[in-house]
């Protein structure tokens, strides 16, 4: 009893080792839990007769990597790198456990599970406070983020912390079951969103949605709700969103009324500027690639993007211009949009514009009785490679289309630096025919005008002007 | 091979020719007895016979030999057409060119590198045709016929006396006639050509050897018989006439002579100027002292001798006049160096006058002085198009290079505010600060052009670099001075000229250093934005950031559509007003100033920047007195925008509150004191100063962009906004300001509304769909060549003829040089010939002469 009480005791302090400060305790401590988990497991294994994982043991391990307040990053390193990403055992109890977890602390104490160790009881007694919520939601999402093998059929499952289990003749081990694999995995997913998360993490997790958590659900259907949530809220989330939604949608079956609608809601005054209109607009050219939409639905399209590049930056407008240019290709009945012979001149004449930039459906928006008049201004935009681009809808169509990959991912970083590029390489080339940079032939008479300089000099109201309202 | 007539078969040449002469009886058995033998031994042949065998003769000579026919057989033969080129002659072709050839080219090579020559000219003596008997027959023919009609020529009808006409008894037509040919000549030509002997052209062309050819000689025609007396009186009347005009035209010439001789003196007057007036006066009074003296020593002369010093006093003139300096051609225009180095030999004499003074040296300075004065005089006015100086030579005036020579001379002791003229080129910033440590901040332009001036490109290789380097230290230099506070705008308004005037030499060098600028600060930005949560790694553009992309916009061309500079710094300037989140006022106003600068940028161009307009709205709603806008969407447009309430820029309580202008150096220059300023930003009368800068600058930006087609799109939300500021809140300076701005927007947009249409931007032809039919032509024909377009086949024919030109031309060269070439080889052959021909004979004299010696010395050996 002496020893079983001293190793209990030693297994406690090694889980408050866990969430010690030092990353150079933590780990040692992690390394000789799940040693230790590797030989209770074999003893149980001996002692059953059948493979068994020493789940009360893992499930304390597991307790200590999430709730954990100093939980760094070696440590997480260390625990995924290593192991959770190598063993399929190990990543299986864990998925499960930090389902079990997170489920009790959010039903704090209402529902009890039976089965689970005793030891959580004594837990389930705390209210869960939301620094603890918190606490959780970021480690264990700090993990599943890092997931990276993740068995897509049974053969996979191969590598195990404890020894490979022995399939019986009857039915295979629980362990070697993709689909209970993939169960667990939607467990822990689904009981890490009921979770409250901050912003941030809400995004993170709405960017891997598609790729990294659809694919394994064993029921991606039941994330509809959470999807449809965001797709709702609006702002950058809804962007987000729209991914996991399309995927959906797409290769689940999932019926979404009004979906352009609210696609159309997404075009507002901040999405030019947000950092994901890249991958936005990838699914956006995805929706709106299909030839039998109604006309008046691309129009609005059309119009309401055209609307949002006079206030974009170039690099935004550079995605706008070239997607517009491919909706017309595929739509030519959009054409009058950039065409209207004068016959039906009166009717925009009178009312103005047609287009009502705050009517929420794009079929009652009027945009296809406008015209894009915003284009024709950006032909006089600063920089020059969109002021050429807009000068396209002045040529006849007869690109194919523009490919939208070289347009999405600009920025002003990234244009500046062509730019300056540019210029150094013209600089640098002693070329005969290469003009030195060109000059102002106008001497300044001052860098700022100051009072005496507007007062006296009245033929130059124009440039003085400007700067009437400042003091130099 | 045997044919009955030998004209078409075979057989030799020389066979084939005897068998035609047979034919044709020329030859043969049956010739001598067609002539009695009595006839042939006189040697009388019958002239009926002998042209008949000549005619024979002839004929058998231009038979074809059918030899020399070369016919090119043809594949398919078509009926009823004729091909050009079948058959030819080559041998003839050939030899008709060589002929030709040798007429023409030979000649002329032979005559090649010969000046001069003679043209034989005489009558038909370049026409081979005709033979010499003929020549001469026609010749004195001609001359018969010249002679009878030239009495005197073509054109003096009046002296065309009948042929008895005697002189001294003998008949006029028997003197020779070239003794009268010229008497149809004028008089002018009579004095120049004849008087030197020479024979005019007109003579030599008329009557000399071929001058009988002369069409107009026989055109002349025989004019109308007059009686003898007629004549003479007509001959009479004239010549008394002629005498009485030469007598009135002397007198004229003698009158005219003596008004000259009268108003010669008022003639120099005008010619002498003022400065030989002198001189004038001096020889003139030693004139008349020469002519007193004369008049002293003999007074007898008298009376000669007023003539005599009036001669004399006229060579003299005339002697001055030839030795007066011709009028000189004004100096020419100095060139870039010459100004340069006038101005560094300037700075340079000033400089060590100033010296000299200093050290308590005054005698040079008079010198000196009169230099200047001189040097002043030559320095041309400033020209429109001489860039550096027109500027500068004013501020010489005030403060400069005057500065030096107002000083007063008694000033020994070097006082500061004289300053040095030359300079040593700075090579780095620290060794330029150390120079104008002592200078004054309204003097260091001045130093800085004295340093251009002294090493000026043009002066020496080697300053290029050094000013280059200057140039880059100068801008540093301003660079440095922004980070004070106050900035020092008065010095930076006058370096900025200097800056300008350097960058016209190093254009480059200047774009380099501004893009290194924009990129360090472009870097900034970039550093910044990753974990742009954290307010303090945010910085907004400093004071110098600012100036530099000022600087930008005064020193290049901000109206290129794409400039190498210019584009990187709107690039920045609109991802400064994009990217960065304001959260103070003084964030807010460098954001204000962006706007203004790229207003300037735009001020020629007028692009759009639609940053700028973002970012004024977003500046007009936070300024918006407190709950204007309740929430996000009750902000009408769709501009961007993420917070709309910032606490520390709403306006709280504005009534009474006038608006100022904004500081710029106070305001966004290097803080001294933070809490200091920050009670400057956290005030209403920043905030008010503020909106009422946007909303000038938002009228601004309306009036610019007045013409584009999507003005009611960029200008409705701001009149929206304005619409939605509670007027009341504001002093009454500010309503109305806010009252006008609005005015001004609804009228424009009023007017955009009405003057706007839909867009057609695609009156193109519509593009044809393809077609797979092929294309056929209805009226083909195998004849003509395709005569669709007529200008196309005029230009097919035209270069179709030119091809043919230049072949031929080509063809002719390369004969003609196988020509050359034969010609030349032949004289060669012709000389060698000649060469051995002749040392031939001279051997075989040798030989003999050897032969008979030693045959003589042998049979005197025998002997």
């Amino acid at each position: 009893m002496q020893i079983r009480e001293t190793y209990i005791h030693y297994v406690n302090k090694l889980i408050d080792f866990l969430g010690h400060v030092e990353p150079g305790l933590q780990i040692p401590s992690l390394k000789i839990l799940l040693d230790l988990l590797k030989s209770e497991s074999a003893f149980l294994t001996f002692s059953a007769g059948s493979c068994q994982f020493s789940n009360n043991h893992f499930f304390r391990v597991v307790e200590g990597l999430l709730d954990n307040e100093n939980f760094s990053e070696p440590l997480k390193n260390e625990f995924v790198e290593k192991y959770w990403n190598v063993y399929d055992d190990l990543r299986f109890y864990f998925l499960k456990d930090a389902a079990k977890i997170i489920n009790l602390l959010l039903d704090s104490g209402t529902a009890k599970d039976q089965s689970g160790p005793s030891l959580k009881k004594r837990k389930m007694q705390e209210k869960p406070d939301s620094k603890k919520l918190n606490r959780l939601m970021e480690n264990t999402f700090s993990i599943l983020d890092n997931l990276r093998t993740m068995p897509t059929d049974e053969s996979e499952i191969d590598g195990f912390w404890i020894g490979h289990p022995a399939p019986d003749d009857i039915k295979l081990p629980i362990i070697l079951r993709l689909q209970e694999h993939k169960r667990v995995f939607s467990e822990c997913w689904l009981s890490l969103l009921k979770l409250p998360m901050t912003l941030d993490s809400y995004k993170k997790i709405l960017l891997i949605m598609h790729k990294k958590i659809i694919p394994h659900m064993l029921q991606p259907p039941l994330l509809m709700d959470f999807l449809t949530d965001s797709y709702n809220a609006g702002g950058v989330v809804s962007i987000l969103a729209l991914n996991g939604l399309f995927t959906l949608i797409h290769e689940h079956n999932l019926d979404y009324p009004d979906f352009y609608k609210k696609l159309y809601g997404l075009f507002d005054r901040n999405l030019m500027h947000v950092k994901y209109r890249s991958r936005f607009f990838r699914l956006v050219d995805l929706f709106l690639a299909s030839t039998h939409l109604p006309i008046q639905l691309i129009a609005a399209f059309i119009k309401r993007m055209s609307r949002l590049s006079l206030t974009s930056p170039p690099h935004g407008i550079v995605i706008l211009i070239p997607m517009i240019y491919n909706l017309m290709k595929r739509h030519p009945g959009c054409m009058q949009l950039i065409h209207r012979s004068n016959n039906n001149h009166e009717i925009v004449a009178e009312n103005n514009d047609p287009y009502n930039f705050d009517e929420k459906d794009p079929m009652e928006s009027g945009a296809i009785d406008s015209s894009l008049w915003e284009i024709k201004t950006l032909q006089d935009h600063y920089y020059p490679n969109v002021a050429t681009l807009a000068k396209i809808f002045e040529e006849q169509f007869t690109k194919p289309s523009y490919n939208l990959e070289d347009f999405l991912d600009h920025t002003y970083t990234t244009i500046f630096e062509t730019e300056i590029k540019r210029s150094i390489k013209k600089l640098n080339t002693n070329n005969s025919n290469n003009r030195p940079p060109a000059l102002a032939f106008e001497k300044p008479k001052y860098l700022f005008p100051s009072y005496n300089h507007s007062v006296n000099n009245n033929d130059e109201i124009n440039n003085d002007d400007i700067w009437k309202m400042w003091e130099f | 091979m045997k044919q009955p007539r030998g004209n078409r078969g075979g057989g030799s040449t020389l066979k084939r020719l005897k068998s035609s002469l047979k034919d044709a009886g020329l030859v043969g058995p049956g010739l001598r007895k067609a002539t009695s033998k009595k006839s042939r031994k006189k040697g009388n042949v019958s002239d009926a016979g002998k042209n008949l065998s000549e005619k024979r003769l002839e004929f058998i000579k231009n038979r074809v030999n059918p030899f020399e026919i070369k016919v090119t057989r043809e594949k398919h033969e078509v009926l009823g057409r004729k091909v050009r080129g079948v058959q030819g002659r080559p041998g003839l072709k050939k030899q008709i060119g060589n002929d030709n050839r040798k007429k023409t080219l030979l000649a002329e090579i032979e005559t090649k590198n010969k000046a001069g020559g003679v043209i034989d000219r005489r009558f038909g003596e370049s026409n081979p045709q005709m033979t010499p008997e003929e020549r001469m027959l026609e010749r004195f023919a001609k001359e018969r016929q010249k002679r009878s009609s030239s009495g005197g020529g073509g054109k003096s009808t009046l002296y065309n006396l009948d042929d008895d006409l005697t002189h001294y008894g003998q008949s006029l037509a028997e003197i020779d006639d070239f003794d009268e040919v010229d008497l149809g000549l004028s008089e002018n030509d009579e004095s120049t050509d004849n008087e030197k002997g020479i024979i005019d052209s007109k003579t030599v062309a008329t009557s000399h050897f071929g001058g009988f050819n002369e069409e107009d000689v026989f055109d002349s025609r025989p004019p109308r018989q007059k009686s003898k007396k007629e004549i003479m009186e007509e001959i009479i009347g004239k010549s008394k006439m002629h005498k009485y005009e030469r007598q009135l035209s002397k007198e004229d010439d003698e009158r005219v002579r003596y008004e000259l001789d009268e108003e010669l003196d008022q003639i120099r007057d005008l010619l002498i100027t003022s400065s030989s007036d002198q001189k004038k006066n001096n020889s003139s009074n030693a004139l008349k002292s020469e002519s007193n003296k004369i008049d002293g020593s003999s007074s007898k002369l008298q009376d000669r001798k007023p003539q005599e010093s009036q001669v004399d006093a006229y060579d003299r003139f005339v002697r001055e006049l030839a030795l007066e300096k011709r009028g000189r051609p004004t100096d020419r225009l100095k060139t870039e160096e010459e100004i340069a180095l006038e101005e560094k030999e300037k700075l340079e004499k000033l400089e060590r006058a100033r010296k000299q003074r200093m050290e308590g040296i005054n005698s040079d300075d008079d010198d000196d002085e009169t230099d200047n004065k001189r040097r002043k005089k030559q320095k041309r006015a400033p020209v429109a198009d001489d860039l550096d100086d027109d500027y500068i030579s004013d501020e010489e005036e005030d403060g400069g290079f005057g500065l030096a020579e107002k000083q007063p001379k008694k000033d020994r002791k070097e006082s500061k505010e004289e300053l040095a003229y030359t300079f040593p080129c700075p090579t780095t910033l620290e060794q330029f600060q150390n120079i104008i440590e002592d200078v004054g901040d309204k003097d260091v332009s001045v130093v800085v052009h004295r340093i251009y001036v002294l090493h000026h490109i043009k002066l020496s290789p080697g300053n290029r670099e050094k000013l280059e380097t200057f140039f880059l230290v100068l801008l540093d230099y301003i660079l440095v001075r922004t980070l004070e506070n106050p900035i020092p705008m008065e010095l930076l308004n006058k370096l900025v000229k200097n800056v300008f005037e350097l960058s016209q030499h190093f254009s480059e060098r200047a774009s380099q250093w501004f893009i290194q600028k924009l990129e360090e600060a472009q870097k900034n930005i970039a550093k910044a934005l990753p974990n742009s949560f954290e307010a303090k790694s945010l910085k907004f553009p400093t004071a110098s950031d600012l100036i530099i992309l000022r600087l930008i916009g005064q020193i290049f061309p901000t109206s290129d559509f794409h400039h190498s500079v210019v584009t990187p710094a709107t690039l920045l300037m609109g991802q400064y007003l994009t990217q960065y989140t304001v959260r103070n006022g003084r964030d807010l106003l460098v954001g204000l100033f962006l706007c203004s600068l790229l207003r300037e940028y735009q001020a020629l161009s007028k692009r759009v920047v639609p940053e700028v307009l973002n970012y004024l709205y977003a500046s007009l709603i936070y300024l918006a007195p407190f709950e204007t806008f309740t929430s996000i969407d009750s902000i009408p447009g769709y501009f961007p925008i993420k917070e709309f309430i910032i606490p520390i820029l709403q306006i709280k309580d504005a009534k009474g509150i006038e608006p100022r202008k904004l500081n710029f150096s106070e305001l966004l220059g290097n803080p001294i004191n933070k809490n200091e300023r920050d009670s400057y930003f956290e005030n209403d009368l920043f905030r008010v100063s503020a909106l009422s800068a946007s909303l000038d600058l938002v009228l601004q930006y309306a009036k610019m962009y007045n013409s584009k087609s999507a003005f009611i799109e960029l200008f409705t939300p701001s009149l929206t906004i304005l619409n939605q500021l509670p007027e009341e809140k504001f002093s009454t300076k500010l309503q109305t300001a806010l009252k006008s701005t609005k005015d001004t927007l609804q009228r424009l947009l009023k007017f955009a509304n009405e003057a706007r249409c839909p867009l057609e931007l695609q009156h193109h032809r519509s593009i044809p769909l393809a077609t797979y039919i092929p294309k056929f032509e209805e009226t083909y024909s195998v004849e003509r060549k395709s005569t669709k377009n007529r200008e196309q086949a005029q230009l097919n024919k035209l270069k179709a003829q030119y091809k043919k030109e230049r072949k031929g031309a080509i063809r002719e060269l390369r004969k003609d040089s196988q020509f050359i070439a034969r010609e030349k080889l032949s004289k060669i052959k012709e000389r060698d010939a000649a060469y051995k021909k002749k040392i031939g004979g001279i051997m075989n004299i040798l030989e003999t002469e050897q032969h008979e010696k030693k045959s003589y010395e042998k049979s005197k050996r025998k002997r």
